[in-house]
């Protein structure tokens, strides 16, 4: 072979190469074809995996010639990548929003989602959707549906509580008590768990005490951390935590020293119930039960919904938005509910729950939820990152320092406010 | 045709004053050797890696000179070039911290697992049963994927359950348990801990080989200029050695520098920003606030302040080596 016959026959290859490297409209769905992407990180998570199929299957069948593509990114992942492609203008045609309370305000507020008012105004969701919904708003619109929200559930372990004569706590003073007659057992088992890492779900944890005893730390657009409600909820959460739970515990930590029994109870999501049930030992999944949480008001949080990316050609639009749509009716929300054993935010959709003893529990406490973080809160929402940082900073004194709680939570408030950020 | 008969054969071609068999070997030896075909056959795989790279720069580049938030992309590269958020982030104080614990975190990552590996290394260079199986096995940390080794530290050094603080308790060393990731005093300790254990073998490879390139001559000299171990040590094996220290710990340091897996998995850069190095903070800044515009100016700055660091480091080590390269 001549020189120039190699030099041509080189650039040939790289050319091909080059070229099958480059997505082409009808590989990406763009353009007005007919297949509709989508981007979750539950493809593969007990219940999902099931749902996923048929929530496709049931829309290619009612979509002659659509065909549904799901992009699985792992969590860790996901808003990374979904940000990143949303900014490249490469985002999926339906986007899975986890975590809406702190993701959705970042992702209206640069402008990447459509605004789905007129979308919204031909279904029944604003008209029967709780008002967890207004999750899904940002700046008066909505940007998205939300299709899971939860109240936490109190899990405990009967056999420890019935061994440390006392039955499940109803109120914030009978968890305390509990948790002093668990640690006057002998053995190694702790009383209580909560997440203490650096991570939200420490924050989490803490707000839980809050909400759940009626304490409102912001009001009026300002911090109320110094109030008097809030000081006793976050010392009560002090108290287990620093006095009667593991040190240090992650929440994946935090989860298995329930599930290994070496922690006697602990406030969690309800769909954790199901890896209870499927992991547990044999010895100890009976007595490994939940219940309503110890406080007179349920707190609770919501999950994830669906938006649609703004720029898409109206077809496909109007394509992504049915999908949104089938996705909320209530067959698919009710099998959403059976296959996972959750609640949904759909009124009525988990109803299959209530023949169960444990899962009506879920089902009930969801009803009834307050979620921790009020979706009026637009500042806290936007800024979430650094009230975690300077909260945890506060939350960690709380568990590691000696200083009392009323002096730490102002102080608290103090660093909020001089970081300029506002409920 | 036999190996021995193939060598004739070449040898006849390669004969001077053969004038028949020479230019024909000749002609094919140069098309052989054309620079163009290594060209050809590299081009794609440059031209793919460099353009991806160099993209990647340019773009990265463009987004730090454009004070906007976050919004898609043709937007943002349509706002007008400014120096502002450059400004920001070098007269920001935290980010100034971020640094400082940079430079701790790299020392560390580097000074500790550097000592273990030399101690590995002048160990396994001894002659001893079972060497080969040895020598494998220390190589086990660095083939672990690093969020599998910080979820395995995280779970040893768990301050009720895990096993450090059980050792540490059983020993009589503490009474109480050490919260190693939530205490700010400790975390930066705790993160170099992974970081050490997966950086060491690295070292150990690196200065086996040296180890083994040293003669044995030189070593049976010092001896009879009355040497002991230490002194062979301090005079043969360190200066043998130098050019294989220098160059691991300059790749070392850099790798720890841009570290990201290992402290994002287990603190992300806490409690109280403790353990926020540039690398976490690039990435907070990126995907927690979501301000690319700082982001970017500080990764451009990292990627610079590296670059020249390995480019004056490498200069002075390799002067005379390098005259003309650099």
């Amino acid at each position: 072979m001549r020189r120039r016959e190699l030099i041509v026959a080189g650039a040939a290859i790289l050319a091909g190469g080059l070229t099958a490297c480059v997505p082409t409209a009808s590989a990406n769905g763009r353009g007005g074809d007919s297949v509709l992407t989508i981007s979750t990180w539950t493809a593969k998570e007990p219940g999902l995996k099931d749902w996923w199929p048929q929530l496709i299957a049931g829309f290619e069948a009612e979509h002659g010639g659509v065909t549904v593509r799901l992009r699985e990114i792992a969590y860790a992942d996901y808003q990374q990548q979904i940000t990143t492609q949303l900014m490249a203008g490469a985002a999926p045609d339906v986007v899975h929003v986890p975590t809406p309370t702190t993701t959705l305000p970042v992702w209206a507020e640069a402008g990447f989602l459509l605004d789905m008012d007129d979308f919204l105004a031909g279904t029944d969701i604003l008209g029967s959707w709780p008002s967890t919904q207004k999750v899904m708003a940002w700046g008066g619109r909505n940007y998205g549906v939300l299709l899971v929200d939860y109240g936490y559930v109190m899990f405990y372990n009967e056999a420890v509580l019935a061994a440390a004569g006392v039955s499940v706590p109803e109120t914030p003073e009978e968890l305390l008590l509990a948790a002093q007659r668990v640690a006057a057992l002998s053995g190694d088992v702790k009383p209580f768990a909560i997440a203490a890492d650096n991570s939200a779900n420490f924050i989490r944890d803490a707000l839980v005490f809050t909400t759940g005893m009626d304490a409102q730390w912001a009001s009026d657009g300002k911090w109320a951390f110094s109030d008097p409600g809030v000081v006793k909820a976050l010392d009560l959460w002090r108290t287990l935590g620093r006095d009667y739970a593991p040190q240090g515990t992650d929440i994946a930590q935090k989860r298995e020293a329930f599930l290994t029994g070496n922690v006697a109870m602990m406030i969690e999501g309800p769909f954790y119930q199901a890896t209870v049930k499927k992991t547990a030992s044999a010895s100890l999944v009976d007595s490994l039960q939940i219940a309503k949480t110890p406080f007179a008001i349920s707190p609770g949080d919501v999950s994830h919904g669906f938006s649609v990316p703004q720029g898409l050609d109206a077809t496909k639009e109007a394509l992504a938005l049915d999908f949104v749509k089938f996705a909320t009716s209530m067959p698919m929300m009710e099998a959403y509910s059976q296959l996972v054993g959750s609640p949904v935010t759909r009124p009525g959709a988990a109803a299959a729950l209530l023949d169960d003893e444990q899962r009506a529990v879920m089902a009930n406490v969801a009803e009834n939820m307050t979620p921790i973080i009020d979706p009026s809160m637009e500042g806290l929402r936007l800024h979430y990152f650094d009230f975690t940082q300077i909260a945890g900073t506060s939350f960690h004194k709380l568990l590691m320092g000696t200083d009392d709680t009323g002096t730490i939570l102002a102080e608290l408030q103090s660093e909020l406010e001089k970081a300029g950020i506002t409920p | 045709m036999s190996i021995t008969e193939r060598q004739n054969k070449y040898d006849v071609a390669h004969t001077p004053g053969n004038s028949k068999a020479q230019p024909v070997r000749r002609r094919k030896m140069r098309k052989a050797n054309s620079p163009w075909i290594g060209v050809a056959l590299m081009a794609p795989t440059m031209l793919w890696v460099g353009g991806t790279l160099v993209f990647a720069v340019v773009l990265l580049l463009s987004l730090s000179l454009r004070d906007v938030g976050l919004g898609p992309l043709d937007k943002v590269l349509a706002a007008p070039l400014s120096l502002v958020n450059y400004a920001e982030v070098l007269t920001n104080a935290d980010t100034w911290r971020s640094f400082g614990i940079s430079v701790v975190y790299v020392a560390g990552s580097t000074a500790i697992p550097f000592a273990i590996g030399l101690g590995t290394a002048l160990l396994l260079n001894q002659k001893m049963p079972g060497q080969r199986l040895l020598r494998t096995l220390v190589l086990v940390p660095w083939a672990v994927p690093g969020v599998t080794a910080t979820i395995a530290f995280m779970w040893m050094m768990a301050p009720t359950y895990g096993v450090v603080n059980y050792i540490l308790r059983t020993l009589g060393i503490i009474s109480t348990d050490i919260n190693w990731f939530a205490d700010d005093s400790l975390a930066l300790l705790a993160v170099i801990a992974p970081t050490s254990w997966k950086a060491f073998p690295f070292f150990t490879l690196m200065l086996l080989a040296g180890l083994q390139s040293v003669g044995k001559e030189q070593y049976e000299a010092a001896s009879m200029d009355g040497a002991g171990k230490l002194l062979k040590f301090r005079y043969v094996t360190l200066p043998a050695l130098s050019p294989f220290i220098f160059i691991s710990v300059i790749f070392n340091m850099m790798y720890a520098f841009r570290e990201f897996d290992f402290i994002y998995a287990s603190t992300r850069g806490g409690p109280a920003g403790a353990t926020e190095t540039i690398a976490v903070r690039i990435y907070n800044q990126a995907f927690e606030r979501f301000d690319l515009g700082s982001a970017a100016a500080l990764g451009i700055l990292t990627f610079a302040l590296i670059g020249a660091v390995v480019f004056f480091l490498v200069r002075k080590k390799f002067k005379g080596s390098l005259e003309g390269v650099l």
